[in-house]
């Protein structure tokens, strides 16, 4: 399985188990956040500590899956971001669209 | 370090499944050969850009898609090379649909070019085959519904000197291709 779900209250904590997040899972991605959202879920925290290459096809899907929380006013925190990825949502600007944070405690705090 | 011409040459499978093979492959190559060995942003800004070339051949390559590296001594130049669908746009302003090459070209013209839903690039038309992605304008999202859900070309762009993409007429292939200056 390419996500472990593990669930605090009301919030989502999804760990990516992916050292390449791609165009391989982007619709996979997409549909299993979209699945959580239809079944009334809206706040989620992506663990993304396993991710060493992201490229933009996976980062396209973190944006839809972020504008299918937020049209049911739910919020996604992105937590535990390498180097090189961060470089990514940078370079994007994806960084001021998100909502970064170092700890899944930080994140949980967040959505308190 | 040498003053010759180096080259990498790499096949690609037409689905990818293991990008990291590839993106050290190519990065081992520049650490060895290129005066990019000891810029670390640079080098992982050239990461970046590779990842972004393997997925494009993944999504539009179709098969017999080579990746080359050719080193020299003030440039790294990278070429992701492919027979699958020609690039095309549509010119923001005029609404003009483009596929290259272009019949009649005139000539030379920078444009605002629409390449996906919400996701435009600036390019210059440089000939009747060519054009150059130029450097994108730095713009904050006003909302959610304005950000696009691509950004392969744009992320190459950001990562990279030059940035070119070519229709080869006579060979039917696409070539795009990105340079790194010393």
């Amino acid at each position: 399985m390419n996500y472990t779900l593990q669930k605090l209250g009301d919030v989502n904590i999804v760990t990516v188990e992916l050292v390449e997040a791609s165009l391989n899972q982007a619709d996979e991605f997409k549909n299993y956040i979209y699945s959580m959202v239809d079944q009334g879920e809206t706040k989620v925290a992506l663990n993304l500590e396993k991710v060493l290459y992201m490229d933009s096809s996976f980062i396209g899907a973190l944006v839809a899956g972020l504008k299918k929380l937020l049209s049911k006013n739910g919020e996604m925190a992105l937590v535990n971001i390498g180097s090189d990825v961060l470089a990514l949502f940078e370079l994007t600007r994806l960084d001021k669209v998100f909502k970064v944070y170092n700890s899944v405690d930080e994140a949980l705090k967040s959505f308190e | 370090m040498t003053n010759k011409e180096i080259k990498l040459r790499i096949e690609l499978p037409s689905q990818i499944s293991n990008y990291r093979e590839f993106i050290e492959q190519c990065h081992d190559f520049v650490v060895k050969y290129s005066f990019l060995n000891s810029d670390f942003k640079r080098l992982s800004k050239f990461k970046l850009a590779i990842m972004e070339l393997l997925t494009n051949s993944s999504k539009h390559g179709n098969k017999n898609c080579i990746l080359e590296i050719i080193v020299s001594k003030k440039l790294v130049e990278v070429r992701k090379i492919d027979a699958g669908l020609k690039f095309s746009f549509k010119d923001t302003l005029t609404a003009q649909d483009y596929t290259l090459p272009i019949d009649p070209f005139s000539d030379p013209v920078k444009i605002n070019a629409l390449v996906g839903r919400n996701y435009s690039i600036n390019i210059a038309i440089v000939s009747n085959a060519k054009i150059e992605f130029l450097e994108p304008i730095k713009v904050d999202y006003l909302s959610i519904d304005y950000i696009p859900e691509n950004f392969g070309l744009m992320v190459i762009r950001q990562c990279v000197d030059k940035f070119y993409y070519t229709y080869d007429v006579e060979r039917s292939l696409n070539i795009f291709e990105v340079s790194f200056q010393k």
